[in-house]
């Protein structure tokens, strides 16, 4: 029986958006294709704690849970790409899928490489009436739509969207377990570096084109206790874009960003949150942000009014 | 003997190469050179060509790809044998290229770089710090951190943003050299052949006329319970 394998991630304990967005997408999938669909989490050590973890991946229908517990932090290529490697060769998956997070951009292609598959970091894939991945091609404006027959090889796909249908009731699900290999590793230091609340759930991020409204928009942040990212070069309030990373959010609202700050955005901020864009110029012609508004105009006219709204 | 850096450039629009991450890339090529002591070699991919390079890359060398395809035409596996190529070739000390989404097919060329060598592998990088004997410190944003490491070569890395240094001003780039695929192992036929299996384009994706709203809706929309997109 086909296999689809969803790579999961977790953040302080939690299933990311992210993975359940790709988790959605692998039971669609395997159900469409009479697959089977592994969750496969990565994890330090597992213990009580962890235990809930196991039951969401059943809530989200997951078939079978491969965990490998052993895996050193931080995850990353040099501490996850074995672990995978191994798992893939173990369960050779049809599709690999993966929510669109910065650790996916870092091993997905290592994975491709190592299935000798398709890689497809920005893709939709349909059930209905029959299996077809639509690839965005890079650089172009068009798409590419393979359909089943044209999958000889894996398919190594990233889901740019969180779920979205509710979770079912929790049921007993089975649990492989697999022990990482230790190995030595790549010194890897955590920096410290300016916290984005744990709980937030909108990011504020600013460009350049709102350089004359940043007090008051970092006024409004901090009544909002909302974090503030700035994506325009030099000093300013907020946090410098490349000084931190945003795991998951809810929603995001960009405001002022000209088209190469909001395509930072697009590639470094979730892509499974709701976006709004506020006065950014141009507006892009084209987006692979899934759930997204833009609101043209001037900002000394939206912003007072944007202030004033209940979010 | 100097270490090596290899620069992987592919570009599908006129300027790209003027934008944060290709510029970021070129950014960080030329301060291996300048701080650490590198020989760069740059290789541009497809259609891409580049008429200015930051100062410190005055004198490297510029490869043009002879009739190589677009990177998104080319399978998984042409991708690959390509690095192979290269490895044998010019055996990289580090290899950078831009992690910009739009270059997703060159990150399947950096991993099979760190696949085949094997080399560590460090994606999204964001600052760089020059350390002892030739060699560096990056910082990268990943997992809600700031991870910082020191890299022992062989190396790739995929560049996001060039903070640690001011940037170099552009001065006129060396004429490019041809670089016939036979020098790399590979055959053209067969590429294109591989390619020919892509099945073709067929539409324009996501315009985003349809999203263009007013304030109070787009309000709205963001703080309404349902999803209705």
């Amino acid at each position: 029986m086909a296999l689809i394998l969803t790579v999961v991630e977790t953040h302080k304990g939690v299933l990311s958006q992210a993975s359940l967005g790709a988790l959605e997408v692998g039971r669609q999938v395997a159900s469409s294709r009479g697959a089977t669909l592994y969750a496969v989490l990565l994890l330090s050590s597992y213990d009580r704690l962890q235990q809930d973890l196991v039951a969401q991946l059943s809530a989200y229908r997951a078939d079978r849970v491969v965990l490998v517990t052993g895996v050193s932090d931080p995850p990353c290529h040099a501490t996850w790409v074995r672990a995978l490697i191994e798992v893939v060769d173990r369960f050779p998956p049809t599709f690999l899928l993966w929510g669109a997070t910065s650790l996916a951009a870092e091993l997905a292609p290592f994975i491709c490489i190592h299935l000798k598959g398709i890689y497809a970091p920005l893709c939709t894939i349909d059930t209905e009436p029959q299996l077809k991945i639509n690839w965005y091609r890079p650089g172009t404006r068009e798409s590419t739509e393979f359909f089943e027959e044209d999958l000889e090889n894996a398919v190594v796909a990233l889901v740019h969207h969180g779920p979205k249908i509710a979770p079912t009731a929790t049921s007993e699900i089975e649990v492989i377990a697999l022990l990482a290999a230790a190995s030595e590793l790549p010194k890897i230091r955590t920096v410290p570096v300016p916290d984005i609340p744990y709980g937030s759930d909108t990011l504020v991020a600013i460009g350049s084109l709102a350089s004359e409204h940043e007090a008051a928009i970092a006024a409004w942040c901090e009544q909002e206790e909302w974090p503030l990212l700035r994506f325009n070069e030099g000093s300013g309030p907020g946090i410098a874009w490349w000084k931190t990373s945003v795991l998951a959010m809810d929603r995001v609202i960009l405001i002022g960003c000209n088209l190469e700050e909001y395509e930072l955005c697009e590639s470094v901020l979730p892509s499974a949150a709701r976006w709004l864009c506020l006065g950014c110029e141009p507006v892009p012609t084209e987006t692979w942000i899934p759930r997204i508004r833009f609101v043209p105009g001037s900002l000394a006219t939206r912003l007072p009014v944007l202030f004033e709204q209940e979010l | 003997m100097a270490r090596r850096v290899m620069a992987f450039l592919e570009t599908f629009s006129a300027g790209q190469e003027h934008r944060q991450r290709e510029r970021s890339m070129l950014q960080a090529t030329a301060w291996l050179v300048e701080r650490c002591g590198f020989t760069a070699d740059l290789v541009l991919w497809g259609e891409t060509r580049i008429s200015r390079l930051p100062g410190p890359l005055a004198n490297c060398r510029v490869h043009r790809l002879e009739d190589m395809p677009p990177s998104s035409l080319m399978s998984t596996v042409d991708m690959a044998a390509c690095a192979t190529g290269f490895i044998r070739s010019f055996r990289p000390d580090a290899v950078l290229v831009s992690s910009s989404q739009i270059n997703s097919n060159i990150h399947l060329l950096a991993a099979a770089f760190a696949f085949l060598q094997p080399a560590e592998f460090f994606f999204g990088v964001t600052e760089f710090e020059a350390a002892a004997d030739g060699r560096f410190i990056c910082r990268r944003p990943a997992s809600g951190c700031l991870f910082e490491t020191t890299p022992e070569f062989p190396v790739v890395l995929g560049i996001t943003h060039c903070a640690g240094f001011p940037p170099y001003p552009p001065v006129a780039a060396p004429e490019a050299a041809v670089l016939p695929l036979s020098e790399l192992g590979l055959e053209l036929e067969l590429i294109q052949m591989r390619s020919a299996l892509f099945p073709e384009p067929v539409s324009i994706i996501h315009p985003t006329d349809s999203r263009l709203t007013d304030l109070q809706t787009a309000v709205s929309w963001l703080t309404a319970d349902e999803d209705t997109d």
